[in-house]
C-alpha cells in the first residue's frame, strides 16, 4: 500500500448534557479544532467527506456544511453510508483520493445532536427502524431499537457457545477500567459486580451497562499527504490497510448464521495490505454499540476461542498490561458513543502517544473494527506510525 | 376466523406501513391470512428480496397462504418501555420464530403471558390490530398447553 497519506489533525467534540448545540456548530467546533491540531487553516481543506447519520433527528449536518463552514471550493464533497463502518470507510476513501491526486487535505466528519432536552437517546434510537418493510413489522410487535436486535444476538450467542451472562459484565468491567484514564467518559469511576447486576434490563440479556453512551457530539478527523502531515502538533499516523465485508443476513431458512461472517476476513485483509496478522497489533479498537460485540469479535479475530471470550477479558488479557489491550478509552460503553468515531479516535490518540493515564507502552500499530447494521458490515482499518511497508 | 384482539401491548403509533412491500402481507393479515413471500421455485424469501439466493430467480414473488405454527428459535424481554409506541405497563418478550415454511419473525404475545418462551417451543400465531392494521403474534393459550419445557 502506498504511503502517500496519513492522519495530521484530530478534533473531538463531546457536549455536556446541558449543551444542545446544533449538529453544525458541532462539527465546525469539532473542525477547527482539527485544524489547530493539524496546524493548518480552514483554508487548506480542499476536501469534506461527510458520515451520514443513521438516526431519525431532524437536525443534521448536510452537504451544506460546505456553505456553512465557509470552506470555499472544495474538490470532494459527499456524504457517504456504510452504517456504523462509515467513518473508518471515509479515513480510508481520503486516503485514496489523496494517493490519486484528486485532494491534499481532507476533512472525515462526523457529528450527531439527536438528544434534545426532554427527549432521551431510547426514543431517538426505537424510532429509527421506521415503519415499513421488515423494520416497520418487527415495530409493531415491540421490539425497539437496536437494543432488542442486539438482545438476540446476545441471546443466540449466550445459547450456541459455552459463554455465561458474566461475560457480558467482564466486559464492561474492563471497559470501565480504561475510561477512568480518558476525560471524554461519561463515567470514571470502578464498575462493581453489585453495580453492573444493579443496572436494569433494557432488553434482556442485554443491561442498561452494556449499552453504548450516546452523546450529542462531532468529530473532524483531517488526512492529508504525507510530507503536509509532519506540521501538526503530533505525530502523523499512518493509514496501513483496510477492508470491507457486507453479508447478507436472511430471515428465512436455509437460516443465516448469527455470527459476524465476514469480520475476521476484513480484518486479516487489512492487516496482511502491510503483511502483517493478528499478532502484530498493539491496541484494537473495537466498535462497542453493547458489550457482546468484543466478545464476539475478539473471538472471530482468533484472540480467544468461541464462547471463551469473557474468561479471556476476565484473565486481564483486554486491560493495560494485557496480551490485546482493547478498547483503552473505555470504548462506546463506558466512554461515549458517536457513532463509528469513538474507536478510530482512541487509536489515534493510543499511537500518538497522548492516552495519559490510559496510554499503552509503544503503541505503534492500532487495529480498528468496526460494525454496522446487525452484524451485517464489518471493516477493519489498520493505523501505523511507521510508514506501511 | 378468529376476531383480532384489541392490542395489550404497542399503541397505533406502531402500527407498519401498509405500502410495499408489507402490503401484500398486511392485506392477507388483515383477513386472518398469513401469507408470505416465495420464489417461483417454492423457496421462502424476505418480504423485499428480488432474487431468490437458492436458485437466482428473480420473477415476482409468488405469496402464499403458510400455516400459523412456528418454532421459537430465541427470545428477549424488552424492560425499556418506550412510550411512543409501547402501551404495556409491564416487560414484555419479543420472539424469534420459524415458521413451517420457513420464513422468520420477530413476534410478541397477543396478551401477557404467564411463563417465558424457551428455544424449541411449539407456538401457534394469531392477529391482533395496531392501528388500521391487522399483525401477527403468537396465541398464548396454544403455547402454554404445548409447552416443551419447565
Ligand atoms: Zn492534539
Ligand atoms: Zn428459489
Amino acid at each position: 500500500m502506498t504511503a502517500a497519506a496519513a492522519i495530521s489533525g484530530v478534533g473531538l467534540v463531546v457536549a455536556e448534557r446541558d449543551d444542545f448545540s446544533t449538529a453544525t456548530t458541532l462539527a465546525l467546533r469539532a473542525i477547527d479544532e482539527a485544524c489547530a491540531d493539524a496546524g493548518i487553516a480552514i483554508g487548506d481543506i480542499d476536501g469534506l467527506l461527510l458520515n451520514h447519520n443513521e438516526l431519525l433527528a431532524d437536525d443534521k449536518v448536510t452537504l451544506d456544511i460546505g456553505r456553512q463552514g465557509a470552506f470555499g471550493e472544495l474538490r470532494l464533497l459527499y456524504e457517504l453510508n456504510a452504517k456504523g463502518t462509515t467513518f473508518s470507510v471515509l479515513i480510508d476513501l481520503a486516503r485514496q483520493a489523496i494517493a490519486a491526486g484528486r485532494a491534499n487535505t481532507v476533512v472525515v466528519l462526523f457529528a450527531d445532536a439527536a438528544m434534545r432536552p426532554g427527549v432521551g437517546s431510547g426514543a431517538a434510537f426505537a424510532a429509527m427502524g421506521g415503519s415499513r418493510g421488515q423494520r416497520g413489522l418487527e415495530r409493531s410487535g415491540g421490539m425497539l431499537g437496536a437494543v432488542a436486535a442486539y438482545a438476540f444476538l446476545a441471546a443466540h450467542y449466550l445459547q450456541e457457545t459455552p459463554a455465561t451472562a458474566d461475560d457480558l459484565r467482564a466486559v464492561a468491567v474492563a471497559q470501565r477500567e480504561w475510561a477512568k484514564g480518558n476525560t471524554f467518559a461519561r463515567t470514571r469511576t470502578t464498575l462493581t459486580n453489585d453495580e453492573y447486576l444493579a443496572s436494569p434490563f433494557v432488553a434482556e440479556p442485554l443491561r442498561r451497562l452494556d449499552c453504548a453512551r450516546p452523546v450529542n457530539g462531532a468529530a473532524a478527523v483531517i488526512v492529508t499527504t504525507a510530507d503536509r502531515a509532519g506540521s501538526g502538533r503530533h505525530r502523523a499516523v499512518h493509514i496501513a490497510g483496510a477492508a470491507q465485508r457486507s453479508i447478507e443476513r436472511r430471515r428465512h431458512a436455509p437460516v443465516s448464521p448469527w455470527e459476524p461472517v465476514g469480520a475476521a476476513e476484513a480484518f486479516a485483509d487489512a492487516l496482511g495490505q502491510s503483511g502483517m496478522t493478528a499478532a502484530d497489533v498493539n491496541v484494537l479498537q473495537v466498535y462497542d454499540p453493547f458489550t457482546l460485540v468484543p466478545l464476539i469479535l475478539l473471538e472471530a479475530f482468533g484472540y480467544a476461542e468461541r464462547g471463551g471470550a469473557g474468561d479471556f477479558v476476565r484473565a486481564g488479557q483486554t486491560g493495560p498490561g494485557g496480551s490485546i489491550p482493547t478498547n483503552t478509552g473505555g470504548g462506546q460503553v463506558s466512554s461515549y458513543y458517536l457513532q463509528g468515531v469513538t474507536p478510530v479516535i482512541e487509536a489515534i490518540t493510543q499511537l500518538r502517544g497522548t492516552g495519559g493515564a490510559r496510554q499503552v507502552i509503544d503503541a505503534s500499530v492500532a487495529a480498528i473494527a468496526a460494525v454496522g447494521g446487525r452484524l451485517e458490515h464489518h471493516s477493519t482499518l489498520v493505523l501505523d506510525l511507521e510508514v506501511p511497508r | 376466523m378468529k376476531a383480532a384482539l384489541e392490542d395489550w401491548l404497542v399503541l397505533d403509533a406502531a402500527a407498519p406501513s401498509t405500502d410495499e412491500p408489507l402490503r401484500t402481507f398486511l392485506d392477507g393479515a388483515a383477513l386472518g391470512d398469513l401469507r408470505l413471500p416465495f420464489c417461483t421455485n417454492g423457496h421462502p424469501l424476505d418480504f423485499d428480496q428480488g432474487r431468490c439466493e437458492q436458485d437466482g430467480s428473480s420473477d415476482p414473488p409468488v405469496w402464499e397462504s403458510v400455516p400459523s405454527q412456528a418454532t421459537v428459535i430465541a427470545s428477549i424481554v424488552m424492560h425499556r418501555i418506550e412510550k411512543t409506541f409501547v402501551k404495556a405497563l409491564v416487560p414484555y418478550p419479543v420472539i424469534e420464530v420459524e415458521l413451517v415454511s420457513g420464513h422468520r419473525l420477530y413476534v410478541s404475545t397477543d396478551r401477557e403471558p404467564a411463563l417465558s418462551y424457551q428455544t424449541g417451543d411449539e407456538v401457534k400465531l394469531t392477529f391482533v390490530s395496531v392501528g388500521e392494521t391487522r399483525i401477527p403474534r403468537i396465541q398464548v393459550e396454544e403455547h402454554n398447553e404445548n409447552r416443551s419445557g419447565q
